[in-house]
């Protein structure tokens, strides 16, 4: 394997569209088996987490340097917390409204999902896996070893390439989760790119999902059928204070430069069009389903 | 944790961390599944059904032959949420019931959940069918044959053709109506004054075959209801052992017809 001083694009192509798919796959067949916690841990740690770190071990990168994994000031980690946080609503908020539209324009899947393996045991895998393992894998990935790769391509919207591919990642929880979670991952993107440290990623990538947990049942409930007004506020507020706490980190200065990458690859350029294949795969048969097309 | 330590430590920390209590999580959680959930009585015969194979209307699961009256006994469970219809279809009178079939709904039935039922069986065959959707999970049925006491059937029979007053052995008749023209809702046709903890055998049969009737029993914390009604119109020594405290057998007839009788055994009334 060709050594290179950081991750390029066609790396990280090729390793997102095969954690993609192994993901799909696995949890096919995982998850009603072994149940939804189990199946999470499986897929953030073998092929979220592995690959990257078994690719810098390879390498020879340095996982601070290169991935970033650095510490920040503690204003900095405070900001991340909150930002996390108020983001959380409005992305709660797109999530439900594309979920009203796709429900009324296309109907709502009619197929019952499979039975799948649940306990006790399982829902504490699932809420320690959301709130701790998810976070610091899927930092590890997107922002660490992704963002790395796409910022030596374009040092300026590396950071929003890269939160795009982690939203479009999250078409295999639903279409409705791919806006809301681009939008999260362009701002987690944002942070590690200002101040040089994925703790602050890592940190925002928490307190949303822990939101989710603590929010996001009642919520729920609460706009199961219709937005009330109060909800869009909330969401504008959010986006609000997310985008003045953004602009509040104090900003790192970037203190390792790797070569840029001037071009992708011809095969970077292949396994980034699989990856959106595979993507409007998924988006199509979820459209199917809401029609009713497929069972 | 030190936030201010080494981040790539603290990291690794926190994952080495979930690991080991992830670990022990999905271990105990696969040792409560391969657990079987169900607790079928070991008396009975087992037939194990697996849902997933695909949808079933009225398959037959069971077929057997009575050569004599008979009481079969069975045990359902299941470990698949969605409800399932499993039906007992009998070529022989289903004594206390209208017509030759008997219903179960079964929904997620699991450890000490279960439907059970005793039915007594004229000679014949019966039959089980199951009528399901493809599923995951399992559907049990245990089931036990014990020849009936011919003279016990032939005075249930007479009961089930609405000869009521044919009690059992040591029981008493403490309570009989015409049921037609007999308009009442929760009325107290008895009450048990129990000084003392005391095992009370209760025998109630009802020819009513339309209308609304239900016979209760309410006391001290527990409640008995529809002992009896028009779709199973024979309970036939019900043994209740009962703690201190009173104890109201109530009647429920609207629009009903036929009769109603109630027998007691040992309970001594304070006269």
């Amino acid at each position: 394997m060709k050594r290179t001083p950081a991750p390029t694009t066609s790396q990280a192509n090729v390793l997102f569209f095969l954690a993609a798919v192994v993901t799909l796959a696995s949890s096919i067949v995982f998850a009603p088996r072994l149940g939804i916690g189990t199946n999470l841990w499986i897929n953030e740690f073998v092929y979220i987490l592995l690959p990257p770190l078994l690719l810098a071990t390879v390498q020879g990168w340095s996982l601070e340097e290169v991935y970033r994994l650095k510490d920040t000031s503690t204003r900095n980690r405070l900001l991340s917390l909150l930002a996390g946080v108020s983001l959380w609503f409005t992305a709660f908020y797109l999530s439900t409204l594309t979920r009203h539209f796709l429900d009324a324009k296309l109907g709502v899947i009619a197929s019952e999902a499979p039975a799948v393996h649940s306990s006790l045991y399982q829902t504490l895998l699932l809420l320690l896996g959301m709130v701790v393992l998810a976070p610091i894998c899927e930092e590890f990935y997107f922002r660490g070893f992704v963002q790395a790769a796409y910022e030596r391509y374009s040092p300026r919207y590396g950071f929003v390439i890269a939160g795009v591919l982690f939203g479009s990642y999250h078409i295999l929880n639903g279409l409705t989760e791919v806006v809301p979670a681009s939008m999260l991952g362009v701002a987690m993107g944002y942070l590690v790119y200002k101040t040089n440290s994925l703790a602050t990623s890592m940190l925002f990538h928490m307190a949303a999902n822990a939101s989710s947990i603590l929010f996001g049942g009642v919520l729920g409930l609460s706009t199961a059928s219709v937005m009330p007004s109060w909800t869009h506020f909330v969401a504008l507020g959010g986006l609000v204070l997310t985008l003045v706490l953004l602009r509040s980190v104090d900003g790192q200065p970037q203190q390792h430069q790797p070569r840029a990458e001037e071009k992708m690859s011809p095969r970077g350029i292949l396994f980034l069009v699989l990856t959106i294949l595979f993507f409007l795969a998924a988006g199509a048969a979820e459209i199917a389903a809401r029609l009713g097309v497929v069972g | 944790m030190e936030w201010g330590a080494a981040v790539k430590r603290t990291v690794f920390t926190i994952l080495i961390f979930s690991l080991l209590v992830g670990i022990p999580l999905m271990i105990a959680d696969a040792l409560q599944k391969n657990q079987s959930p169900f607790r079928v009585p070991e008396r009975f015969a087992q037939l194990m059904v697996d849902l997933s194979t695909g949808d079933r209307t009225d398959e037959l699961l069971l077929e057997r032959n009575l050569e004599a009256p008979t009481a079969v006994e069975l045990f359902i469970q299941s470990d698949s949420n969605r409800l399932k219809e499993v039906k007992l279809v009998s070529t022989g009178e289903i004594l206390g019931l209208d017509g030759n079939t008997l219903d179960f709904q079964v929904e997620r039935l699991t450890d000490t959940q279960a439907t059970a039922a005793t039915v007594l069986l004229a000679p014949g065959k019966y039959a089980l069918y199951l009528t399901s959707h493809k599923q995951e999970g399992k559907l049990v049925i245990g089931y036990q044959e014990t020849a009936a006491d011919t003279k016990e059937f032939e005075r249930l029979a007479k009961i089930h053709h609405g000869e009521l007053d044919n009690p059992p052995a040591g029981y008493w008749e403490v309570y009989s109506a015409d049921l037609n023209g007999l308009q009442v809702q929760e009325e107290i046709i008895y009450t048990l004054s129990l000084g003392s903890s005391q095992t009370i055998g209760i025998s109630v049969y009802t020819s009513a075959r339309q209308g609304t009737v239900s016979v209760d029993i309410v006391g001290s914390g527990s409640n008995w209801l529809g002992v009896v009604s028009t779709e199973h119109r024979i309970c036939d020594q019900m043994e209740l052992t009962l703690p201190p405290g009173e104890y109201q057998i109530k009647l429920t007839s609207q629009d009903a017809d036929g009769q109603l009788y109630l027998y007691l055994k040992g309970y001594e009334e304070v006269r």
